[in-house]
């Protein structure tokens, strides 16, 4: 019995272990990322040498979900390197999806840095914005939030509440489903991969392809079938498709990873780049498969551009830089640019998000980031 | 005597193929406590169940108060004025007392599903104060002490029975003075006499043929599911009354005492000051090779602490156990098994089938290291050793691939008696072998045993009645509260007196 | 129905009658058990008359593809099932071994290269995995809900810190030829997966462990009495529940060659389902490698035949949460006294 014990213990010992080397990896691909902001860090300063100066004692606050996400880890980069180009330090602030849990985190942080506290938030929930609004109102602490706002909220009526800067699901859509149509030359048999049934981007992703579709009457979709956003979901219901349509021609998916799993399916077959397959998102193995041909586009949302110019608004607020309340209401109401990946422009993106992790934006120039403004 | 409350005529029930009851005539007249006395599974309990309605007759006919009787539930019988007080106690912990007492009756204080708890505690307390209980209704049942939930028992099936049949109640106390001490038992005794005076009957079920004596005005005595006599207390004493339940001489034949070996001198399990802490302390006994050792003791004298020790179920506080000489402990029943120990466990049906396998599993299960080759089981070995014991055992079935559950009690025990022999243990623990059985089993069973001594296995009975445990064994150790207060030589032909052994039991 | 009853009650002597009983129940018994069976026949025959492409040769090997995953699931399972307990672990363990086993074999993210040596381990990692919680649940005396759930979710975590939110794209040459090559038209992740059931089943019918499983099952306390030891039968279903596990999420790795967390995500619920409508029993003791494998042909099947039916979305699931309880009901011994929860 004892050996047993023993046996199981050393086995433990071993597993440890293991995880030890894979985070002795973490650390260093961690150290490299600051490196990189540093490095960021010091052209800043040598450029932006008052503004540096003027914010050196404000601390930036970067709420978002979690960090084992390749979108929300894009985020938490670009919002440092925005805060790099202003000489504010930042802190990143997980909140698992949990609201209480990212409410509580920001009241800390405003206990901690007082008026010196800026904050750029991905809400864990539509419902929490205004929650999140009103904390940063109460306080004095200028906020911006990305990607969601509740019905009725509105940045006018919060003098801190800076800027909304959300992604136009719609247009992203119509736009990847054009592209899909425009490459199978209009016509044929087209199926769908749709979201997870009920979630807020499953339905806009799904709205948008029927939109592009107006334009399209030559194209037959023959099914269409929700995956959950699941890979494995998705690669079994395109197996099952090749199986009844055999003439299919496009696959049109609500995100990344279930265009990925058609990917495979149609690998299995031999069928990668002669069925075409729109994904959107923008995570790494889907560029890379734009890259290799076995994807015809995505989007790449582009962590970097909202929450990168969404840090900079909420900066160039705190500093005095920019005066919230002299800008036009509706030009607070932001709709960012995101970035169509195609086999034309995969590999630069590739380079510039996932390689160096840095897009080079001046984050001074707050107009580059709007795409249009929201209705 | 009062006029006849109740009367059944020729009552009896079966299990299946076991009868438990059979052909009961009794008589219960108003103001008189009736004493009912037997050996377990004599079939008092049973006869309980059918007069409170917890089971329903499979025969004969039943009367109260001149009208044909049958109660479908507790409750049913309750509203007819039978109530019962269950040996095993029927109270819910989490309640309080004065939900307990209204259980199923709530409506009665209900407005709109709303219960006012305030008036049920009120009638709660008038209740306990009938039976001069002084306790807080609100408690709750998990907090007061087993004598006073004993207590709060009575006080709810009084208020249930004399509230539909005042005067004519008849109440059922099953074994109530188990839990209680002496100065209780006698608060007890005046409330049955209360109850008694106020013209309803009793009827008083004891292990403790002294209290049946003190409190009864007639004793009715069971043996093997049937009457074997009924008469009035004035004139009875202990020495008659454990005549009339031990009933017929023993005779030597039914426990194939022919066949009874004399044990040799070579000791296979030692136990040397063996405790296990508030169930029994000090026990050291020898166990020699081919020897059928009975341990004797009513129940919670330690007997059954005793062999959970042995077969690992529980760990001793204190002691050595030696096989062949060499100390051991076990951590669980496979380490017993392992080092020879195994036990045929009391409640079948729970302990020791496993019911949805197959006959031949349940045979080879205690043994299949040894039936397995490369760790796969051979299925030619364990299909012969199956057939095999099937056939020595004398068990009834059409195929070894019956499941265990579907053959009767007696079959069933035969399986399990086939698995001890099989799993190649020597020393085996019979933990009430025939409970249960039916007597054509039970000789086979007997016989059964007879040959695992003579196979040089060494044997542990605690037996289902006295009467089989000193036919059977070749030794008696008797306990009484976790001390050994006497041992016994029963070489065959010299058997020692129940008498003797009750009078060191009790 | 209840003449007949009455007559027998007058006929009949006791003995009879439960003689008469112990018939009926043997043959009730026997139609529940080949329930599944005719479910699944039933089923197929529908999905040929109503489907062209159902019965195809080529949908076929897709329907034994697509239930190669679920079906090595299920092996683990079984046994943990049969026990009585559950393994909640399972999604966070596959999780853990597609993302370590993508991270050790050739990738783009290091450098690097163990190929085989790292399936090995990563199934090493995940049989020594289950052993610790089936340890933990023996002798903490934790329920397996419990113990399972928090294993689960530890694993989920650490598969996380193994590739830092961005999913290692598997690059190695072994993964590739093993998820696209076939062998007589048959997918090799498939064999794969059929050869683990069949030990698996060879494993659950044939040796003392397996009949020791069923025991435990069956009655625990009965199980104990017999001198099996239940402590150390229990640690090792748990540990070849978290072997299957992570076989499951390797193959499901070399099937999507992306090694992530969510690759055990939802793979659990269905196959416990899956189980249960094959006749396996949440309270343990029933079912078996074969009852296993007709419940998850059963799912497969369903979920293929509706997306060819091209039923929508929503009312996919209201379908098959209907046939799911239909199945269930249809298998289930309703004359016990307690309901299982």
């Amino acid at each position: 019995m004892k050996k047993r014990i023993f046996a199981v213990l050393m086995a433990g010992a071993m597993v440890v272990s293991a995880l030890a080397g894979c985070s002795s990896q973490t650390a260093e691909t961690t150290a490299a990322t600051e490196a990189a902001t540093e490095a960021a860090a010091e052209e800043a300063e040598g450029t932006e040498a008052a503004a540096a100066l003027a914010g050196s004692d404000y601390h930036l606050a970067i709420c978002i979900h979690s960090m084992d996400n390749e979108y929300w880890a894009q985020e938490a980069e670009g919002a440092k390197l925005a805060a790099a180009a202003y000489g504010v330090s930042a802190d990143v602030l997980t909140c698992d999806s949990d609201d209480n849990k990212q409410l509580q985190g920001i009241k800390d942080y405003i206990a901690q840095y007082g008026d010196k506290a800026i904050f750029v938030v991905d809400p864990s929930s539509t419902a929490n914005t205004a929650n999140i609004a009103e904390l940063c109102e109460e306080s004095g602490n200028y906020v911006t939030i990305l990607a969601h706002r509740a019905e009725g909220l509105y940045p006018k009526d919060y003098p801190h509440f800076v800027a909304s800067l959300m992604l136009d699901d719609i247009a992203i859509g119509k736009a990847t489903a054009t592209a899909l149509f425009e490459s199978i030359g209009g016509e044929g048999q087209v199926v769908e991969l749709q979201g997870l049934l009920g979630d807020d981007s499953a339905t806009n992703r799904h709205k948008a392809f029927e939109e592009a579709l107006k334009d399209y009457p030559n194209i037959e979709v023959v099914d269409s079938q929700t995956a959950s956003w699941s890979q494995s979901e998705a690669m079994t219901l395109t197996e099952n498709w090749l199986v009844k349509y055999p003439d299919l021609k496009g696959i049109y998916s609500a995100n990344d990873t279930m265009a990925l799993g058609a990917v495979e399916a149609l690998k299995n077959k031999g069928l990668n780049g002669q069925v075409m397959v729109s994904g959107c998102d923008g995570i790494e193995a889907a560029l890379n498969a734009v890259n290799d041909g076995d994807m015809v586009i995505t989007n790449a949302n582009n962590g970097y551009m909202i929450a990168g110019y969404g840090a900079s608004y909420a900066i160039q607020a705190a500093l005095g830089i920019l005066d919230p309340t002299s800008i036009p209401d509706n030009e607070r109401l932001i709709f960012c640019k995101t970035t169509l990946v195609t086999k034309d422009n995969a590999n630069e993106i590739i380079d510039k998000f996932i390689k160096t992790k840095d897009p080079g934006y001046d984050y001074n120039d707050l107009s580059f980031c709007i795409d249009k403004y929201q209705e | 005597m009062g006029e006849l409350l109740f009367e059944a005529k020729g009552v009896g029930k079966t299990y299946g193929a076991n009868t438990v009851l059979h052909d009961i005539d009794m008589h219960i007249y108003g103001g008189e406590v009736i004493g009912l006395i037997g050996e377990n599974g004599a079939g008092k309990s049973t006869l309980m169940k059918l007069i409170s309605g917890v089971e329903k007759p499979s025969m004969g006919e039943m009367f109260l108060q001149g009208k044909p009787y049958s109660a479908s539930s507790i409750l049913d019988a309750n509203h007819q004025g039978i109530g019962m007080v269950f040996q095993e106690q029927s109270l819910v912990g989490n309640l309080t007392i004065a939900q307990n007492i209204y259980l199923g009756r709530e409506k009665e204080y209900a407005t709109c599903g709303f219960v006012n708890w305030k008036k049920m505690n009120q009638d709660a307390k008038k209740a306990l104060s009938r039976i001069d209980m002084d306790l807080d209704p609100a408690k709750r049942v998990r907090d007061i002490d087993f004598a006073a939930r004993q207590m709060v028992e009575i006080a709810k099936v009084l208020d249930v029975v004399t509230e539909s049949a005042n005067g004519h109640a008849i109440i059922l106390l099953d074994e109530p003075t188990t839990v209680l001490s002496d100065e209780e038992i006698q608060k007890l005794f005046v409330q049955v006499r209360n109850m008694k005076e106020q013209g309803n009957a009793v009827i008083f079920i004891s292990h403790r043929l002294d209290e049946v004596l003190e409190i009864t005005d007639r004793i009715y005595v069971f043996k093997d599911g049937e009457e074997t006599a009924v008469m009035p207390t004035k004139g009875a004493d202990v020495n008659l009354l454990y005549e009339k339940m031990v009933g017929r001489a023993t005779t030597g034949e039914f426990y194939v005492e022919s066949k009874q070996t004399v044990p040799t001198e070579e000791v296979i399990l030692e136990v040397e000051d063996l405790s296990l802490f508030g169930a029994f302390n000090h026990v050291s006994f020898q166990l020699r090779k081919g020897e059928i050792l009975g341990l004797c003791g009513v129940e919670g004298s330690g007997k059954e602490d005793i062999c959970a020790v042995l077969v690992g179920d529980a760990a001793p506080t204190a002691g050595k156990i030696k096989i062949k000489g060499k100390e051991c402990t076990f951590p669980n029943p496979c380490a017993a098994r392992k080092k020879g120990i195994l036990s045929v466990p009391k409640e079948r049906r729970d302990e020791g089938m496993i019911g949805m396998m197959s006959i031949e599993d349940n045979i080879v299960i205690s043994h299949m290291d040894a039936l397995s080759k490369h760790s796969f089981l051979s299925a030619k070995k364990t299909r012969r050793v199956a057939e095999d014991w099937v056939k020595k055992a004398g068990v009834k079935c059409f195929s070894i691939n019956e499941r265990i559950n579907q053959l009767s009690g007696g079959n069933a025990q035969k399986v399990i008696f086939a698995r001890a022999l099989e799993s190649g243990c020597g020393i085996l623990i019979l933990n009430h072998p025939t409970r249960g059985v039916d007597v054509g089993s039970k000789e086979e069973i007997y016989s059964l045993i007879r040959e695992m001594t003579a196979a040089g296995n060494s044997i542990i009975l605690l037996g289902d009645t006295l009467d089989e445990c000193i036919g059977l064994s070749s030794r008696i150790i008797v306990l009484r509260d976790g001390l050994i207060r006497g041992s016994f030589d029963c070489p065959v032909g010299d058997k020692p007196l129940q008498l003797d052994i009750v009078q060191k039991m009790m | 129905m209840k003449n007949k009853w009455e007559e027998s009650l007058a006929t009949l002597s006791v003995g009879q009658q439960f003689a008469q009983k112990v018939k009926d129940d043997a043959r009730k018994d026997k139609i529940r058990r080949y329930a599944p069976l005719i479910l699944l026949i039933i089923m197929t025959m529908i999905g040929a008359v109503s489907q062209k492409d159902f019965f195809t040769w080529g949908n076929v090997v897709n329907i034994m593809y697509q239930m190669s995953i679920p079906l090595v699931i299920s092996v683990g399972l079984t046994y943990v099932l049969l026990l009585g307990s559950i393994d909640l672990s399972i999604e966070g363990v596959m999780g853990f071994a597609g993302s370590f086993v993508a991270f050790l074999v050739v990738n783009n993210s290091n450098s690097n290269d163990f190929g085989l040596l790292g399936i090995i381990a990563v199934v090493l990692i995940s049989t020594l995995i289950g052993a610790v919680t089936g340890f933990i649940h023996v002798k903490a005396r934790i329920a397996t809900f419990i113990v399972t759930y928090a294993v689960g979710s530890i694993m989920t975590g650490v598969a996380v810190l193994v590739y830092q939110g961005t999913p290692i794209q598997v690059k190695d040459e072994l993964f590739i030829v093993l998820s696209q090559g076939k062998l007589l038209g048959i997918p090799y992740i498939t064999i794969i997966a059929f050869l683990i059931f069949i030990a698996g089943a060879l494993i659950l019918n044939y040796t003392a462990f397996g009949r020791a499983v069923y025991a435990i099952g069956d009655n625990e306390t009965a199980a104990a009495s017999t001198g099996i030891n239940i402590g150390l039968t229990k640690i090792k279903v748990f540990a070849l529940c978290g072997c299957t596990a992570g076989m499951a999420g390797i193959l499901q790795c070399i099937r999507l060659k992306l090694g992530q967390s969510s690759i055990g995500l939802n793979q659990m619920f269905p196959v416990v389902t899956a189980i249960v409508i094959g006749g396996g029993s949440l309270a343990g003791g029933k079912g078996g490698a074969l009852s296993a494998f007709v419940g998850v042909l059963i799912y497969t099947e369903l979920a293929n035949w509706l997306t060819l039916m091209g039923v929508d979305p929503y009312v996919k699931k209201v379908i098959q949460g209907v046939i799911i309880i239909v199945a269930v009901a249809l298998t289930i011994n309703r004359t016990r006294k307690t309901i299982s929860k």
